[in-house]
Parts: structure tokens; C-alpha cells; sequence
């Protein structure tokens, strides 16, 4: 009796194995009876979006599917490549051998334009619309700068791919040399149009396809030639606590001219802003193009512990 | 003598298919956005840079668009003889991967440092069939593309790709393939490496040949780990290394150095 049972059971479990899985094979070959090869074979429910194996055909355009539901009476086939005709076919889900002849065309792939995305390139070039950039919370273009792919910042210093820039342009023009901070932390997001990365820039023209360049210089292309700039007024309470700063600027074509006033005493090191950020910052290469940059008038008072900082400053710069 | 010639042409041959000579023709482009994070410690570290995939008829090239116009401009300039060899921090984003038949093959310069700067590019070959796929029924739309998704366990970490049948191509970005359409968006499982698919266009164009981009090229061919393993040891010694180069360091650039070779602890694949 136990016996018996025994088998009864073994001959159940080989038969729902046998069952679940069923292999299609076939030929795959074009108008000319030629074998094709690299055609996706799939097979899904009929009606469902979703595929549920995949094989390709080898070079005698034979391929081998294996077929796993057992559910559903009949399968559906598709055939992909990209040179013939996408080709469906309902099959019973059994194990069985096809032929099939795939009709050549070449297919058409939907494109997507890259108007999806706020950077586009031209040249050298590399463009990011600041609009697109822009959050609710940034303020001055220095917000911007630092989201923008592949540009990142430290300590107010701008590195691009890991690199750091060689210059800070305005419309083109070097004003501050190498002092960018206080135009990255004062000049207002709205008032440029885009920010422009030139790679493997070189930026004296003379060298220019003589010395190759690996770094890049980043322009500010501003909406209009405009006087802009910020005021922040902060007052506290006693002792008496305050942060002024008021950085009015003028970009014309050929003149340019920042001004900044700033004076506080909550610790809020404004120096910071005059930081000179071209000298070699690169580890072992010496690439010093350290200058002092244009005169400054500057007053300053440092006291140590609880600053209070008082800067007066003003560099402009003509290009004849 | 006859006999002579023959093995030595063949020699010659097989080299110079080796160093890619005949330049490759496009007809498609799909550019990706990829976000990276290097250092798995700091949610800082997040850049995102652009990517391409070039494909043609025999094989497919994927490399950053950075390292794509760098060679561009260095293969119009023809070649520049300038040579500088500085021991920075890798740049883990130089390689070239290329796909053909069932092979990926992977061009990634040791330290990191482009053609501009470099003639020495290490080599290796993988098996397409490495990489497993386990098909899902999740369907997503990506653009107007009907996408269905897809993971493979691969490189040490656990991948979520979208792949779309719309598009019959079985590649990818990086060096992900063999799909039965083409993948428009992965990622890894922790969300440390993100590519997805911005731009599909048409495009008629020809890669530069290595030839075009450095005539005094050197391939070195070896193995995936052995690679690994040797760009950690690069990375581990970079200060001996600069200094045995007659670099003059200071303190606090050894110091900075030391830093920012820990911060690069999160390469795309482990081993």
C-alpha cells in the first residue's frame, strides 16, 4: 500500500514538470531565403505589454526560446532587428519548430531632441540656460553656478571636471582676475542669460593651437549690458550687530565696473570675496599665471575674535 | 624569403587592427545624463556629467562627451607632442568602452589622465555573456518610449535597468548589453550611479583613431583585475610616486592629496 503511493506521487511531479516548460525552436530567414542573424525573439502573453524571455537567432538564423508559462494556451512571438520588419506571431504553447520570413526595412527610431535638457554645446563650447538652473532660493549666480553638471564648488573656488577654471569671464571680459567671488557671490541670477564653459581653452590668443589646454575658462553672458549688483541690509540687537553690503556694477561692452561695499561684525569673513583663485592649485604642476589683478582701493580693519570688517574697493577694467 | 614575408605581414596586421586603425562609422547617438558619487561617504560628492553612445553597424563606442571633445579637438590639432605626466587625482571618467560581436572591450588610461597628457592606455577584454539579465514584468514610460524593466547582479552591485523594445538595439550605457532593446535609464541598487537617456539623435559621423589622437600610443593589454588592482595601488601611493617623478611637495599638498585620494572610495565596479 505505502508502495503504491510512492509512485503515484513521483509519476505526478515529473508530469507537472514536463508540462511548465515548452521550447520553440525555428529558422528566421529574408525574402531571398538567406538565414538572418541577431533577430530578438520574444515571446509574451498575448495582450500583455510586457515580454517574458528573449533569445537571438545565430548565424544559420536558427534560434532556440524557452517557454515558461503554462497558464495560457498559446503564446505571442516577436520578432525585432533593426533592419526588417517588426513581426508578430500567435503560436500554441507547445514545443514546436517555425520558419519564418522577415520582410527588410529599414526602421525608423523615434528621436529625442536634446531640447529636453537646459545645456547645449557648440563647438568648445558648452551652454547652460540659467533659467532652467534657477530655484526659488537662489539669489545671486553663484547658486546657479555650483548645480550646474560637471561645474562644482569649493570654498567659493569653481572647479570644472575636477579642474580648476583658469578664467571668470563677464561678457568676455577678464575684470576681476582671478578675485571671481565677489562677482559669483554679488551679480543676481536673473540678470544672465547663460553660463558658457569653454574647454581646452586657451586663454592667451597667441598660444592658441600652439599650446593645447586642458582647462576651461566660464563666461557669464549676461541678458543686456547693465548696471545690476545687490544691496543686503542686516541690523541686529545689542550690543548692536550688522551686515551691509552694497555691490553696485556696470557690464557696458568695452567698460566694466564693480564696486562693493561691505561691512559686518557677525563673523561673516568678507575677505573671503578677494580671495585669488587662479594661482596652480593643481597638485604637482606648477601652472602659476598669478597676478595681482587689477589695483584695488581697499581699506580694511580686521580685529580678531569678533570681526568687524570694513572693504572699500574699486577695480575696473577698459578694453581698448 | 617569400616564406619570411608572409608571417611578418601577418604580424603587422594584427597589430595594426589591434591599435584601431580604420575609423568607425556612426549612425546613432543617444546621450545620457550620468550621476555618479565617489565617495560613498558624502552625498556631496554627487556630480553628473554627460555621456554618448556611438553606435554603428559592427560595434558601439560609449565614453563622457568631456573625453569625447578633448580627443576631438586633440585629432584636428593633430596630435599634440606636449607631455605633461602630473600624479593628480584619478579621473575615473577617461575610459572608452567598445562594444562588438560578444566582446566588451575597455581603453581606461591607469591614471586617469587623457590623451592630451598621456600615451599610455591600458586594455581589457570582458565577455558580453558575464552580464545576466533577469526580465521583469514592471513596465514604466520613459519619454514616449514602453519601457520594462530588467536586473542583473554584475560588477559587485545590484543593477535596475529600463530597457525599451522600441528600439532593437541590445546596448546600453557604460558597458551594459544584451538586452533585446536598448536600456534608456539604470542604476545601481544604493542609487550611486544614475544614467538616463536625455537625447536620441541620427548622426553621420567617424571616431577618431587612436593613430589620430596619439601616433606614439602604447596598449598595454591586461586583465579587469588586475586593472582594479592597480589603479588602488596608484591610488594608495600617489605622493611616493609623484616624488619619485622629482614633484616638490609641501606638507599641506600631501596632506590635501592624502584627503582627496580617500574621498575617491566608490568605483562604478568592485572588485
Amino acid at each position: 500500500m505505502l508502495a503504491k503511493l510512492f509512485f503515484t506521487i513521483i509519476f505526478i511531479w515529473i508530469g507537472g514538470h514536463s508540462f511548465a516548460q515548452t521550447i520553440i525552436t525555428g529558422k528566421l530567414l529574408d525574402e531571398n531565403q538567406k538565414p538572418i542573424a541577431n533577430v530578438t525573439v520574444s515571446y509574451k502573453k498575448i495582450g500583455s505589454a510586457a515580454l517574458l524571455n528573449f533569445s537571438k537567432s545565430d548565424a544559420s538564423g536558427a534560434f532556440k526560446l524557452t517557454v515558461k508559462v503554462s497558464d495560457v494556451d498559446s503564446v505571442q512571438l516577436d520578432f525585432n532587428h533593426l533592419s526588417y520588419a517588426k513581426r508578430s506571431v500567435h503560436v500554441a504553447n507547445a514545443t514546436a519548430n517555425y520558419a519564418y520570413i522577415l520582410k527588410s526595412e529599414v526602421r525608423k527610431i523615434q528621436e529625442v531632441k536634446v531640447s529636453d535638457v537646459p545645456v547645449y554645446n557648440r563647438k568648445d563650447t558648452i551652454n547652460y540656460n540659467v533659467a532652467s538652473f534657477t530655484g526659488a532660493q537662489d539669489r545671486v549666480i553663484g547658486d546657479i553656478i555650483k548645480k550646474l553638471p560637471g561645474v562644482e564648488m569649493r570654498n567659493g573656488q569653481i572647479f570644472y571636471q575636477g579642474e580648476p577654471i583658469q578664467q571668470y569671464r563677464v561678457n568676455g571680459l577678464d575684470m576681476m582676475g582671478g578675485r571671481y567671488g565677489l562677482i559669483n557671490q554679488n551679480l543676481p541670477a536673473d540678470a544672465v542669460m547663460k553660463v558658457q564653459i569653454l574647454e581646452n581653452h586657451q586663454p592667451i590668443k597667441m598660444l592658441d593651437k600652439l599650446v593645447f589646454s586642458n582647462r576651461a575658462t566660464l563666461n557669464l553672458q549676461l541678458k543686456k549690458f547693465t548696471t545690476t549688483g545687490t544691496g543686503k541690509l542686516g541690523l541686529g540687537a545689542a550690543p548692536a550687530l550688522w551686515d551691509a553690503n552694497i555691490t553696485p556694477m556696470t557690464f557696458a561692452k568695452t567698460f566694466q565696473m564693480l564696486n562693493s561695499f561691505q561691512t559686518n561684525n557677525v563673523g561673516d569673513d568678507v575677505s573671503q570675496q578677494l580671495k585669488p583663485f587662479y594661482s596652480g592649485t593643481g597638485y604637482f604642476t606648477a601652472r602659476s599665471r598669478f597676478s595681482d589683478g587689477p589695483s584695488y582701493l581697499s581699506i580694511r580693519e580686521v580685529h580678531s575674535g569678533f570681526r568687524s570688517e570694513k572693504m572699500v574697493e574699486q577695480p575696473d577694467l577698459f578694453n581698448e | 624569403m617569400k616564406i619570411l614575408f608572409y608571417p611578418l605581414f601577418f604580424l603587422l596586421f594584427q597589430f595594426t587592427v589591434h591599435a584601431q586603425v580604420k575609423p568607425v562609422a556612426f549612425d546613432m547617438k543617444i546621450m545620457y545624463k550620468f550621476t555618479y558619487q565617489n565617495d560613498s561617504t558624502s552625498s556631496a560628492s554627487r556630480k553628473s556629467i554627460f555621456t554618448q553612445l556611438t553606435i554603428g553597424e559592427q560595434e558601439s563606442h560609449f565614453q563622457t562627451l568631456s573625453k569625447f571633445r578633448a580627443d576631438s579637438a586633440l585629432a584636428l590639432a593633430h596630435g599634440s607632442n606636449m607631455l605633461f605626466y602630473s600624479y593628480g587625482r584619478i579621473a575615473p571618467n577617461n575610459f572608452l568602452i567598445i562594444k562588438r560581436e560578444d566582446i566588451i572591450s575597455t581603453y581606461d588610461p591607469m591614471n586617469g589622465v587623457g590623451f592630451s597628457g598621456n600615451n599610455e592606455l591600458s586594455y581589457y577584454e570582458e565577455n558580453k555573456a558575464d552580464m545576466q539579465w533577469e526580465i521583469h514584468p514592471d513596465t514604466a514610460h520613459i519619454h514616449h518610449f514602453v519601457c520594462q524593466k530588467a536586473t542583473t547582479d554584475w560588477g559587485g552591485r545590484k543593477w535596475i535597468a529600463w530597457f525599451t523594445m522600441d528600439i532593437p538595439i541590445s546596448d546600453g550605457p557604460y558597458k551594459f548589453c544584451g538586452l533585446p532593446g536598448l536600456v534608456l535609464s539604470i542604476s545601481d541598487q544604493d542609487k550611486y550611479f544614475i544614467f538616463d537617456m536625455v537625447s536620441i539623435s541620427k548622426v553621420n559621423s567617424v571616431s577618431a583613431t587612436f593613430d589620430q589622437l596619439r601616433p606614439d600610443l602604447i596598449i598595454q593589454k591586461t586583465t579587469k583585475a588586475n586593472f582594479y588592482k592597480e589603479r588602488q595601488k596608484l591610488r594608495d601611493n600617489m605622493i611616493e610616486y609623484a616624488l619619485l617623478t622629482g614633484a616638490i611637495l609641501s606638507d599641506e599638498s600631501k596632506i590635501n592629496i592624502r584627503a582627496e585620494m580617500k574621498t575617491d572610495n566608490n568605483p562604478i565596479e568592485r572588485h
